[in-house]
């Protein structure tokens, strides 16, 4: 690919500082800001870093909202909008018992959109993992996943678990009961795995109960080792879309028949939905106060005491049978979400939405997202103290 | 439309937004207070306050800018000054240490904690004296007057026979109450006062009479228990909590003048009743010279469960010399005269525990188990020997709280006693059809193991869902039913039942109670029951 040349300077020697603006110019973007012509803006999208995941030309159907939803964008976004607010955040924030409440106080009143800036992490966290779900759910449904992309899904599943591993850990922070006995509650989930259980759950506590040591653990993991990880994959996940062809196509469907430059008509829409995403989180933030409950106090455990959301489906389950809720549903579930595109081996449906050849694992799917939603509601809105049945009113 | 117009749109949303956020942001109410004090670059104000237990970053002053500008004394809150606190300067203390509430917070809901993450109220009124207590010890300073009345309030009723409190109280049947006032708010505080089982429906703690300013200082005085105060370094908490667990209860000299000042310390009164005296809660004690021996009363005081297994009376801190020495005032201690008709002689003696109405239901019956006896239930005391009520009143029905009234009354004024009762509450006439079957001989082979065990599995299937899996009368069918299904492990009151009369009970049941006739059962099986409902009560 022939790179464009910064102009060749007119006078020969006799100004060089005229042409040190475009000189600098040139050596940071290799095309000009508004390309012209195609090849320019082909060469606008291959020549930068930040661009370079996409293919230069892209379907036009996979520009559709009805293909993707910009679930996976609203995803990255969402995760990106994390990131930044996170690192404010952790200006202010200490990880450890004795300050880390007070630190929740100050941030809600003494610091400049402290607030607002909580606000949004902490909604941001809530709907990292709607959109990531929802996301998972398209991509299924559309059959995005079978091969070549096989590979790809199971990213996708560690992404995923790598969401909810963020969210997780980012309950524990602010320390206050609400956040202390959901992590109680849901490391003590744990122990229910066979063998490793007592292990994972000390090695993830530091401590045999959830103390100073756990919010260290749980910091440095939600801070660094996690969001480390997730960015990795995350590059990963998109170089695979894009090296698998992009988006998957129906059968059959001729190849180059409905492409368009990826600047400006990918890129567009990619703003448009990144600014929505924005916009809502915003508009959330602004709304909505995060919750903040007393001081975490291991001696009043609140009744009932719940799990994080997107546990208390499995918290539900427990209450019924903890080998049910606690080894067989999550184990099973997360084997067949690894294997699901190594089963699904008969081609067909790739890129349509519920392809009916796919009725089968579609219906498979949608049921156990159905009951993962019901029992999710039943462990949140119907479940009251000592984990009674209620009516929400 | 086209993508590039939702960009135009969404683009000016997010500035929309932003402003939003900042106008949001900017118009916090502490500026405006400020600006109304006259300060046109508001900024907030902090005391960091070090040397008081945790460090406290009290940020009220940016509301409260006038505080120590004497300039606002007629100025409304949040702008005025500060009352004269002496020894107490802003700067040294902070607010939150008197005045409770979040002081890093900076809206009005949060900062007086009415906000959902609040740690402690802030505390308005009489009620502020309970953070007096954080750092003074009782006899706390001049101007806690709510405070140091409560204390006294505390030490003048019953609470030290059932709660426990560092210092003060060593009750156990209760709980303890060092951290009530953190751990609880006001009004649960209060409800609990007024109606214990307003919030626990099991609560047995009764619902004293207390006139409201009394209770509302007793509420400050609860308010400021919160565990160890501040000014107690860890050493000195440790020395105190290990004095106050090793402490003996003084022996005294065994005569009635110390035993009246165990009687008295020991707050009998705040529940019983003893001439003028009334805690209109427990038993009358004014006739209990010629109802209960002193060794009797002696073991009631050290095991209130030993005579009476059901009994809600605490096991007070006493000496062996203290018991006997209250034993010994009580059957000194001067009584007044009866009175001479039967009514006047029910209203002083009965009404009491059997209500004025004669329903069971008198002042202390609730605190009483077995409860007292409905007089109003015809039918019960229809199916009765005759002579069996008139006894229960001369001998006292053992393992109950009712006591022997032989020689309060004698013979022929319990007759009379009775005679009128019958003729006031029961008031239905005996049948004479019905005759009561007369209680069998035994016709089984003398109780052994097998029997016993014959029996334990029958009660299993047809007994335990009123008189308990333990017999005990705590069946979960136990709470419906009054009278409440008789405790069968109540040696004191089995030890004076014939196997006849069991066996009797078994067979027909007792009318006018929750008790059905088993006459269904096989007449060995019903012998079976009575061996195994006996081993219940057996002396160990």
């Amino acid at each position: 690919m022939s790179l464009p040349q910064a102009r060749e300077p007119e006078g020969g020697r006799s100004a060089p500082w005229r042409e040190l603006p475009a000189r600098i110019w040139a050596s940071v973007f290799r095309s000009p800001i508004v390309p012209r012509d195609d090849l320019g803006r082909m060469q606008a999208v291959g020549a930068n870093f930040f661009f370079h995941l996409h293919a230069s030309r892209v379907q036009g159907r996979s520009l559709r909202v009805a293909t993707t939803l910009g679930l996976g964008l609203a995803t990255l976004v969402l995760f990106a909008l994390l990131c930044s607010t996170g690192i404010m955040l952790m200006f202010v924030y200490v990880p450890a018992p004795e300050q880390a409440f007070g630190r929740m106080l100050d941030l809600r009143g003494a610091v400049a959109y402290g607030p607002f800036v909580r606000n949004l992490h902490r909604w941001s966290a809530h709907g990292m993992v709607v959109a990531a779900i929802a996301h998972m759910a398209r991509v299924f449904l559309t059959g995005s996943h079978k091969k070549p992309r096989e590979f790809n899904w199971v990213v996708g599943v560690g992404l995923l678990l790598l969401t909810l591993a963020l969210s997780f850990t980012g309950y524990l922070l602010p320390w206050d009961q609400l956040a202390y006995w959901a992590i109680v509650v849901g490391t003590s989930m744990a122990n229910y795995i066979p063998g490793i259980g007592q292990d994972l759950r000390r090695a993830l506590l530091g401590d045999e109960a959830v103390g100073p040591e756990a919010l260290l653990r749980f910091y440095v993991l939600h801070v660094a080792l996690l969001p480390v990880l997730t960015a990795t994959l995350v590059g990963l996940h998109l170089w695979r879309v894009r090296r698998d062809g992009g988006l998957a196509r129906p059968r059959g469907e001729p190849v180059g028949a409905d492409v368009v430059l990826a600047w400006p008509h990918a890129l567009s829409r990619e703003l448009a939905v990144a600014l929505g995403v924005l916009l809502v989180l915003g508009a959330t933030a602004l709304a909505w106060d995060a919750p903040l409950e007393p001081h975490a106090d291991p001696n009043h455990p609140p009744n009932p005491a719940k799990s994080p959301w997107y546990f208390l489906g499995l918290q539900e389950l427990v209450s019924h049978s903890a080998f049910v809720g606690g080894v067989a549903v999550p184990a099973v579930t997360l084997l067949l979400m690894l294997a699901a595109p190594y089963l699904e081996r008969s081609p067909g449906g790739e890129g349509e939405w519920l392809g009916r050849k796919r009725w089968l694992p579609n219906a498979i799917f949608v049921a156990a997202l159905g009951a993962f939603a019901v029992l999710t509601l039943v462990g949140s809105t119907l479940r009251g103290a000592n984990w009674a049945f209620v009516m929400p009113w | 439309m086209r993508v590039s117009v939702w960009i135009c749109v969404l683009s000016l949303a997010l500035v929309a937004l932003a402003v939003a956020v900042w106008r949001h942001t900017g118009d916090a109410e502490w500026q405006g207070w400020q600006r109304a004090y006259g300060c046109d670059a508001p900024e907030i104000a902090q005391d960091i306050v070090r040397g008081f237990g945790a460090e406290r970053v009290d940020r009220c002053r940016s509301c409260h800018a006038a505080v120590e500008d004497p300039a606002w004394v007629d100025g409304t809150q949040p702008l005025r000054t500060h009352p004269p606190i002496g020894p107490h300067p802003l700067a040294e203390f902070g607010c939150t240490i008197c005045h409770g509430g979040d002081g890093r917070a900076l809206t009005t809901r949060a900062a007086h904690g009415q906000d959902a993450s609040a740690q402690e109220p802030m505390l308005l009124g009489r009620l502020l004296e309970a953070n007096c207590a954080r750092c003074h010890d009782a006899p706390y300073p001049t101007g806690a007057d709510h405070l140091r009345r409560g204390r006294e309030r505390f030490e003048q009723g019953a609470c030290a026979g059932c709660h426990g409190l560092r210092g003060l109280a060593r009750g156990t049947l209760g709980p303890a109450l060092d951290e009530v006032g953190r751990r609880r708010t006001l009004t649960y505080l209060r409800e609990s006062i007024v109606d214990p089982r307003a919030n626990d429906p099991s609560s047995r703690m009764p619902a004293f009479a207390m006139p409201d300013p009394d209770r509302e200082d007793l509420l400050v005085f609860l308010t400021s228990l919160r565990g160890p105060g501040i000014h107690e370094d860890p050493v000195t908490q440790r020395r105190r909590a290990r004095a106050w667990r090793d402490a003996q209860p003084a022996e005294v000299a065994m005569d009635a003048a110390s035993g009246q000042r165990a009687f008295e310390t020991g707050r009998c009164v705040a529940c019983h009743r003893l001439g003028e005296l009334d805690g209109r809660v427990a038993p009358d004690l004014s006739h209990t010279a010629l109802q209960r021996a002193p060794r009797w009363i002696a073991e009631h005081l050290a095991d209130p469960r030993a005579h009476v297994p059901d009994s809600a009376m605490p096991s007070l801190w006493l000496s062996a010399s203290e018991r006997a020495a209250i034993a010994i005032y009580l059957e000194t201690a001067p009584r007044a005269e009866l009175p001479a008709s039967p009514p006047e002689t029910y209203g002083a003696l009965c009404a009491r525990c059997h209500g004025p109405q004669g329903d069971g239901l008198g002042l202390g019956a609730g605190a009483l188990l077995p409860r007292p006896r409905a007089l109003t239930n015809a039918r019960f005391f229809n199916h009765q020997p005759e002579e069996r009520p008139i006894a229960s009143i001369l001998e006292g029905v053992p393992g109950t709280a009712m006591p022997p009234f032989e020689k309060v009354l004698g013979r022929e004024r319990a007759q009379a006693l009775w005679t009128w009762i019958r003729a006031t509450f029961v008031r239905e006439a005996r049948n004479p059809r019905v005759s009561r079957l007369a209680a069998p001989e035994r016709t089984a082979p003398p109780p052994d193991e097998a029997s016993i065990a014959r029996g334990a599995d029958t009660f299993a299937v047809r007994c335990v869902l009123c008189h308990g899996r333990r017999g005990d009368g705590r069946g979960p069918a136990a709470l419906d039913l009054l009278p409440r299904p008789r405790n069968l492990r109540n040696i004191s009151f089995l030890t004076n039942l014939s196997d006849a009369r069991l066996f009797a009970s078994v067979s027909w049941g007792i009318v006018g109670t929750g008790m059905p006739p088993w006459e269904s059962l096989p007449v060995a099986t019903r012998w079976d029951l009575v061996d195994f409902v006996r081993s219940l009560s057996r002396r160990p």
